[in-house]
């Protein structure tokens, strides 16, 4: 009898199979089907389909949400198995419904599954780059040319003059020497290169690093900026302003 | 093999040595501008390389140094940590290689089971898979394509080099190999 199946057999045994170690019912029935090993052309689905419900009478169902795929299945089996043994009944039935292209078009999806299995198990077996063979760590980077920021001279004069007469203005008030705690530069700099990805505002990175730890902005600020400038110098990452008065915005270098 | 062949091969050598990634063709033509003795160059510095420490190697017309497989062990302290990808991942993976490019519903149609967008992540996160424009159906569902990294990684020429169908049958792969994932998980039995 081709029903004494290993499923079969152990039925009453303390055997619990568990829904979860499949990936969902084709994976089941591939499984059950191989247990027979013979070729996938020549088992039967009927056998199958009555060994899939035995399976699945087996299984804990509480989770319908989990077990539905697995249901849908069940209902789909029983009817094909149905067809498959009473085909004389059915032959006014459209060939949509043609219960043996249906079976024949299950089976090609079991040896589809199948192949794409052994396909990985031969994947597995290959020479893996990092693992079996290495390649030469890159050292040198290319240098890329940047074109130069779209400005004019008299603006960056402007800019310079600006800054002086900033710098006037504070000369002349009284000096005062309170200390600001700072973050050092290399530490802003591993900041920046673990937080900057996509193109952002520097400014609203300031900010997140600043929350992050916890610290003021004027304690990352200028260190982050001076990380950044070093970075960029270094061509890790894109410092870019299209205007005078843009914003600045960071991000990685694409490679 | 005339004087100025043996400097164009020791060109070729000194570039691919430097660039140190594999290289397109068509960037090592701007470098070389001998479009009609490139190939033969490759290929006497492959055949040169056959049989030594490091091999010539070309994945999708890129050609580049890596050091022959035979001595993984003796190369071991630089090994990368291995990747640990479960099944259903490798299962994408090799389905998209074979149907490029695939939608995530015709990966589950195939799988009979549902194809989780942390899986696919992982791949393109891993760089060998990548969006591959939009299919012509309602909804327009994202497509999908394996890359010039996946082929680096497991040493392929091309697609091409896949094996076919009647290959993989007569490999005999696949039966008891998994363990894990056909083993029925069996509970105080034992």
């Amino acid at each position: 009898m081709l029903h004494n199946s290993t499923m079969d057999e152990t039925q009453g045994q303390s055997f619990i199979v568990n829904l979860d170690s499949y990936e969902g019912p084709l994976d089941v029935l591939l499984s059950l089907a191989r247990n027979h090993e013979v070729d996938l052309r020549e088992i039967s689905l009927v056998v199958l389909a009555e060994q899939y419900m035995a399976f699945l009478r087996q299984q804990d169902i509480r989770h319908l949400t989990k077990a539905t795929d697995y249901l849908v299945m069940a209902a789909w089996l029983t009817w094909l198995k149905a067809r498959l043994l009473t085909p004389q009944h059915h032959e006014q039935e459209d060939d949509e419904e043609d219960p043996f292209a249906k079976a024949e078009q299950l089976r090609e999806q079991l040896i589809h599954l199948n192949l794409i299995r052994q396909s990985v198990s031969w994947l597995k077996e290959r020479p893996q780059l990092g693992q079996d063979f290495f390649a030469r760590p890159t050292q040198y980077h290319e240098t890329k040319e940047l074109s130069p920021p779209p400005i004019k001279l008299y603006q960056l004069l402007e800019a310079y003059s600006n800054m002086n007469e900033r710098d006037e203005g504070q000369r002349e008030a009284s000096p005062s020497f309170r200390h600001h705690p700072f973050m050092s530069v290399a530490a802003a700099s591993t900041q920046v290169q673990q937080w900057v990805r996509q193109p952002t505002d520097f400014i609203d990175l300031v900010r997140e690093v600043a929350q992050r730890l916890n610290q003021p902005m004027t304690y990352i600020l200028i260190p982050m900026f001076m990380a950044s400038l070093q970075l960029m110098k270094s061509q890790q990452i894109m410092l870019s302003q299209k205007t005078m008065d843009d914003t600045l915005t960071i991000g990685m270098m694409s490679s | 093999m005339n004087d100025s062949s043996h400097t164009l091969l020791c060109q070729l050598e000194a570039i691919l040595f430097a660039h140190g990634d594999l290289m397109a063709k068509d960037d090592l033509l701007q470098l070389m501008p001998y479009p009609d003795r490139l190939d033969e160059l490759l290929h006497s510095l492959e055949n040169h390389y056959a049989n030594r420490g490091i091999r010539l190697v070309c994945v999708n017309d890129c050609w580049g140094f890596r050091t022959a497989s035979d001595y993984r062990e003796l190369l071991a302290r630089w090994q990368r940590k291995p990747l640990r990808l479960s099944q259903a991942a490798l299962e994408i993976l090799i389905m998209c290689a074979y149907h490029q490019p695939l939608s995530r519903a015709e990966m589950e149609a195939i799988r009979g089971s549902t194809v989780s967008s942390s899986v696919i992540n992982k791949l393109v996160e891993l760089g060998w898979m990548k969006p591959a424009g939009r299919k012509s159906l309602p909804g327009k569902p994202l497509l999908w394509e394996t890359t010039q990294a996946f082929l680096e990684h497991f040493d392929l020429k091309s697609l091409d080099h896949l094996p076919s169908r009647d290959e993989i049958r007569s490999l005999g792969l696949g039966k008891g190999e998994e363990g894990g994932l056909f083993a029925v998980k069996v509970e105080g039995s034992s």
